[in-house]
């Protein structure tokens, strides 16, 4: 149940890569590292979800905390990469269609371009 | 011929990585397709979620019991508080029109739960409080490693 959080600037975006499970113990250190971002005024943020395994309610509510305070900040939150059982949580919830989401990190990271 | 994990602790926070790592531990023993022992880590999450953080907010804390029995077409999990009384009916569906902005954070538990599982009963005992029993199917022409046989 570990996570790993690691953070690369583009020219459009930031992305964050995400790494691991999202669960009710690790989504809290998800959503800080995610708000760190925001407040350090990176609000065009792209989630890479290629390496997470496994995500529970609580980290979609990071995910969804998230999207809240980037469009807030004039911003967004976008994801990419999302393997099929993330997706499928993603799209019980309703999320896949209030979120921007892309099948690549570049094309998440290209949209921010446009 | 089944297998049984069982753990009882206090339902508190502080618990969680060893609740979470036990779910954890049994779902990746359980021998599952891979896609059952996510429905199935992700129902049990929820459901012990539920408990840790509703089951005693008006009350001392208590105990969470959990059992996972892995039997030969299914597997079972029985999540058990002495909270007061659980109403699944009066949990909410959670609302999907609604944009991001105005999405509520949370109340995804108990609709996950019931949609990765193929059955949810709920019983409540005054004798011993609540047991949530969560049934996943495991279908019979698939090996353990997700493909079709």
């Amino acid at each position: 149940m570990s996570l790993e959080i690691s953070v690369e600037r583009r020219a459009a975006a930031t992305v964050v890569r995400i790494a691991g499970s999202v669960d009710g113990i690790t989504a809290d250190a998800l959503l800080s590292a995610l708000q760190e971002q925001l407040d350090a005024g990176h609000v065009h943020l792209v989630g890479d979800l290629v390496e997470v395994g496994y995500t529970s309610s609580a980290g979609l509510r990071s995910l969804l905390a998230t999207v809240k305070l980037a469009r807030q900040k004039g911003g967004d939150f976008r994801l990419a990469g999302a393997t099929p059982a993330v997706h499928r949580v993603l799209e019980l919830s309703g999320f896949t269609t209030i979120l921007k989401m892309y099948a690549e990190v570049d094309d998440a990271v290209a949209s921010f371009g446009s | 011929m089944s297998t049984v994990w069982e753990m009882k602790r206090e339902a508190h926070t502080e618990q969680l990585p060893a609740i979470l790592g036990f779910v954890d531990s049994a779902c990746a023993g359980a021998n599952l397709p891979e896609d059952v022992s996510f429905a199935v880590r992700l129902a049990t999450e929820e459901a012990c979620m539920n408990v840790v953080n509703h089951a005693y907010e008006t009350g001392a804390p208590g105990p969470i019991a959990i059992r996972i029995e892995r039997r030969p077409s299914d597997i079972v999990v029985t999540i058990a508080d002495q909270g007061p009384p659980f109403l699944p009916a009066s949990v909410p569906e959670p609302n999907f029109d609604m944009s991001a902005e105005d999405r509520a954070l949370g109340g995804l538990g108990w609709h996950l739960i019931r949609q990765m599982m193929d059955e949810v009963h709920h019983e409540y005992d005054p004798a011993v409080g609540n047991s949530l029993t969560l049934v996943k199917r495991i279908p019979a022409h698939r090996d353990t490693t997700g493909a079709c046989a």
